[in-house]
């Protein structure tokens, strides 16, 4: 079942005064449990896309339809993982990951028992009383996603979350993010610009084409779970990613040059 | 674990502070005692510490002390909270209306550093020698930090914190309260004790110039009567109040707070 | 150093600071050197009435001829208590004052600072009402409010020692006549504002008050006082300056009694002059009918009319101002120089 669609999305931006055009209508159609990596060059406009998804920019045209719906504003059936510093340090690690829960007038001891059963998947239980600053950037990102999946959302957008991760905890947490996916069945776009990244994560990876972004191509990787970083077989994926981002580097590279 | 270690680093550092400070006044008490006996300046202008101490105790004594210092709180706590409200007001207000926002903030400089006496004889045109005067006087000496100091606060928040709440459906006056105060606080309790600080200067000036009770007037008495050991006394209780409610109350909230957000913390 | 030896070596410096002050008198200073031969004096005054022989003779040059090869340096002030301070602060030597700032620096100096050399002028005050405070007599003051130049000086001792014998009581002591201390210039507004009802006040606020604020006059002080005489300012020395420099201030005395004299003498012209005169100290002028007015209830003179002083310091005291103990002024007055001179003058000496 079709559980979002991207029609057509045009987004401009001014720049300087000068009006830039950003997105170059996206189509997009996401499957319920589908893991969809987007992958392009820095700056292409993945992450305004993903925007537009969570409703917290408007497109200059087109739609998104969310199981069939149009949406219009930011919700939490689109809950969101940002890259970083999006924890809120006044409240701790619990609070934080109650913090939707309670927006929603659900009751304390429900609230507990979610946020509780969240923390315990990404291995945070100890944690729960501390403060933000306490914690590092791998379980800050951990948080970050215990408190998107708490909100129970129609689809989780997650917007590079670990890229400030230094490698080995990003590992870590590719193989653990998978692990979820399998166990909760989420539907999740994933946007980044590490290919690895992107074929282990996702079934379906889509490469942004170079500003005004539109989707060059679309890669299925059909492989086992979990994938880790150094199986080679995941190789020829790779390999054909990049040559579809080279061209694009390439083509960024003699844009700024002119 | 590391909070129990720290915990013990500051208790043991506020008894070394206060063998400090300690040290500190007795020494300050010595010279003033050896300059006075030299002889430099006559006594009716440099008293004795015992004599200033005697001051205190006539003052203690015959109740003017106490008195004046409760109705000079009271009247300060009176128009600083004037202030939080009406200067919250505007500078919410400030940060609705862009125009508006921009131009007073433009002004800060010069609203902020505008000297506290110097709106005295107005508020005697204006409103009156009484306290409501004074509360006039202390109220437009500390609104602008609190106004400049929420609009700044408030446009300081990083957007993010409101691109999560959103996303996590948060919306118009549930984003304000449980997002953009609390992210906002830290600097806003910037913004209060120097508020608090220019209301202090403020009350002190406006009673000597404008009040027959409190703290400002017991100073200004005691010059008319060239009673040095009085105005010293007077001097040393509003140098220890204004201390006192900085370090007790409004350095204990700012700790609280940075506390939580560990922005001591230092790796 | 450890903490524990801080708070030892504290309480050590502390122990000895108390000691001291109990054993030494407290009060107890090396004394000063006496000065050598002095080329300077230095004179304050109010730019007033009260102080017209130093307003006109300091303005013109009278006393710097008088006073020769001794420079004249002036500095102006607008309340007792500061005068008083710069000279005991050693900033002026000699300065033209009411009583009760005179009565006060007496006091607090045990009675070595100063001494009263000559009086300079008597009468000139006025308790006035605003004419629409609803105000007949002393019967009609229950709740109202009245303002006095500074607490504790001539005028507010004046003013509540006159409630006191009419049985009012300030508001301070559970009463219900309020009395606020402003000064002159806001005392005009704040009759215009109708913010008070009335105020003890020196010429020419006086005069300025009726003239300009709907002012009525209710008490003219000398009326109070037996022959309408009583001390409104005096010259005051101080103490070691009048023993070391006698010679000086014996010239200052013939230039005040001079003036004084002048004064009396060419009423119509002093007046005008003192306008010019306070033209150039405070930039703005009296309208010449207020000055009249206000010329016409005081009198310019040497006489230092000292039981008026010693009334207004027992008036004081009961008030409250001067402490527990009655204050004893028995060495206040030093008039030897002053009747040296009236008596070279072929004048009457002052008993």
């Amino acid at each position: 079942m079709t559980k979002l669609q991207a029609k057509n999305i045009v987004k401009h931006f001014d720049h300087n005064g000068n009006s830039v055009l950003a997105l170059d209508g996206i189509n997009l159609n996401v499957e319920e449990g589908d893991f969809i990596c987007i992958v392009g060059p820095s700056g292409c406009g993945k992450s305004t896309f993903l925007n537009i998804v969570a409703g917290l920019e408007k497109p200059d045209s087109g739609e998104i339809l969310l199981n069939g719906n149009q949406i219009t504003a930011p919700g939490p059936d689109r809950t969101m993982v940002f890259q970083e510093g999006a924890l809120f340090p006044w409240l701790k690690v619990i609070d934080n990951v109650e913090f939707g829960l309670k927006m929603a007038g659900i009751p304390k001891d429900e609230r507990r028992q979610i946020s509780e059963r969240y923390l315990d998947m990404m291995q945070l239980t100890k944690f729960a009383d501390s403060y933000i600053y306490q914690l590092s950037t791998g379980m800050k990102q951990r948080v970050a996603i215990a408190r998107a999946l708490a909100m129970d959302p129609e689809i989780l957008l997650m917007d590079e979350p670990f890229a400030a991760l230094d490698s080995q905890t990003r590992d870590l947490l590719l193989v653990e993010l998978q692990l979820i996916w399998e166990r909760t069945k989420k539907t999740i776009i994933f946007v980044t610009h590490n290919i690895s990244e992107s074929i282990i994560l996702g079934n379906r990876v889509v490469v942004f084409k170079n500003r005004p972004a539109k989707i060059k191509k679309e890669f299925v990787i059909d492989y086992r779970r979990p994938r880790l970083a150094e199986d080679e077989n995941l190789q020829k994926y790779y390999h054909q990613i990049l040559e579809e981002l080279k061209s694009e580097v390439m083509a960024r590279i003699k844009d700024e040059n002119l | 674990m590391s909070e129990k270690l720290i915990s013990k680093k500051t208790s043991h550092g506020s008894f070394d502070d206060a063998a400090n400070a300690a040290l500190f006044l007795a020494v300050f008490i010595g010279v003033w005692q050896v300059v006075f006996m030299l002889g430099i300046w006559p006594k009716i202008s440099l008293p004795s510490p015992f004599m200033v101490a005697e001051s205190f105790v006539k003052i203690i004594w015959n109740h003017s002390l106490p008195v004046s210092i409760g109705v000079t709180l009271a009247r300060l706590v009176t128009s600083f909270a004037i202030s939080i409200a009406l200067g919250t007001l505007i500078g919410l207000t400030m940060i609705k209306f862009k125009g508006f926002g921009k131009t007073l903030s433009s002004f800060s400089a010069g609203l902020l550093s505008f000297p506290s006496i110097a709106w005295v004889p107005f508020s005697i045109l204006l409103i009156g020698f009484n306290d409501f005067g004074i509360l006039f006087v202390v109220v437009m000496s500390s609104i602008f930090s609190i106004m400049i100091s929420t609009y700044s606060s408030i446009r300081n928040i990083p957007p993010i914190y409101l691109d999560a709440a959103k996303n996590m459906g948060a919306k118009g006056f549930y984003l304000f309260r449980h997002v953009t105060i609390p992210a906002a606080t830290p600097s806003l309790i910037i913004g209060i004790r120097q508020a608090w600080s220019f209301a202090w200067h403020a009350i002190i000036g406006a009673e000597i110039l404008m009040s027959i009770v409190g703290l400002g007037h017991i100073l200004s008495v005691g010059r008319d009567f060239l009673d040095m050991g009085q105005v010293i006394a007077s001097m040393i209780t509003i140098f220890a109040i204004g201390l006192l409610v900085d370090r007790f109350l409004l350095f204990k909230l700012d700790e609280r707070v940075r506390r939580k957000w560990g922005l001591d913390h230092h790796r | 150093m450890t903490p524990k030896i801080k708070f030892g070596i504290a309480g050590i410096i502390i122990a000895l600071v108390i000691i001291l002050s109990f054993n030494v008198n407290s009060g107890n200073q090396l004394s000063h050197n006496a000065d050598n031969a002095v080329n300077v004096l230095r004179i304050g005054y109010f730019p007033n009435i009260s102080h017209a022989q130093a307003v006109i003779g300091l303005g013109n040059g009278d006393f710097q001829k008088e006073l020769g090869d001794i420079k004249v340096e002036t500095q102006i002030f607008n309340a007792g208590p500061s005068a008083i301070e710069a000279l005991f602060a050693d900033k002026i030597d000699v300065t033209y004052v009411g009583s009760n700032p005179a009565i006060n620096g007496y006091i607090k100096s045990d009675g070595q600072g100063l001494r009263i050399i000559a009086g300079a002028a008597s009468g000139g005050t006025v308790f006035v009402i605003r004419n629409d405070a609803g105000i007949n007599s002393a019967a009609d003051f229950a709740g109202k409010k009245f303002a006095s130049p500074q607490l504790g000086n001539t005028q507010d001792v004046a003013l509540r020692s006159y409630l006191l014998k009419n049985g009012y009581k300030t508001t301070e002591n559970g009463g219900n006549v309020t009395v606020i201390p402003a000064n002159n210039p806001d005392i005009v507004t704040l009759f215009l504002k109708k913010n008070i009802d009335g105020a003890w006040v020196p010429e020419p606020w006086g005069a300025k008050l009726v003239k300009e604020a709907n002012g009525a006059i209710l008490v003219d002080e000398r009326d109070l006082w037996p022959n309408g005489k009583f001390v409104t300012s005096q010259i005051v020395v101080r103490a070691d300056y009048l023993k070391n420099h006698p010679d000086v201030i014996k010239k200052l005395l013939e230039a005040h009694v001079d003036e004084t004299t002048w004064i009396n003498n060419n009423k119509d012209q002093a007046t005008q002059i003192f306008n010019v005169q306070l033209e150039k100290l405070t930039g703005k002028t009296i309208p010449s009918d207020e000055l009249q007015n206000a010329f016409s209830r005081i009198e310019i003179t040497y006489d230092p009319i000292k039981e008026s002083l010693y009334t207004s310091a027992a008036n004081a005291f009961d008030l409250g101002f001067l402490g527990d103990k009655k204050p004893d002024l028995s060495n206040i007055y030093d008039l030897t120089l002053l009747n040296q001179v009236l008596e070279e003058k072929n004048l009457q000496t002052i008993p």
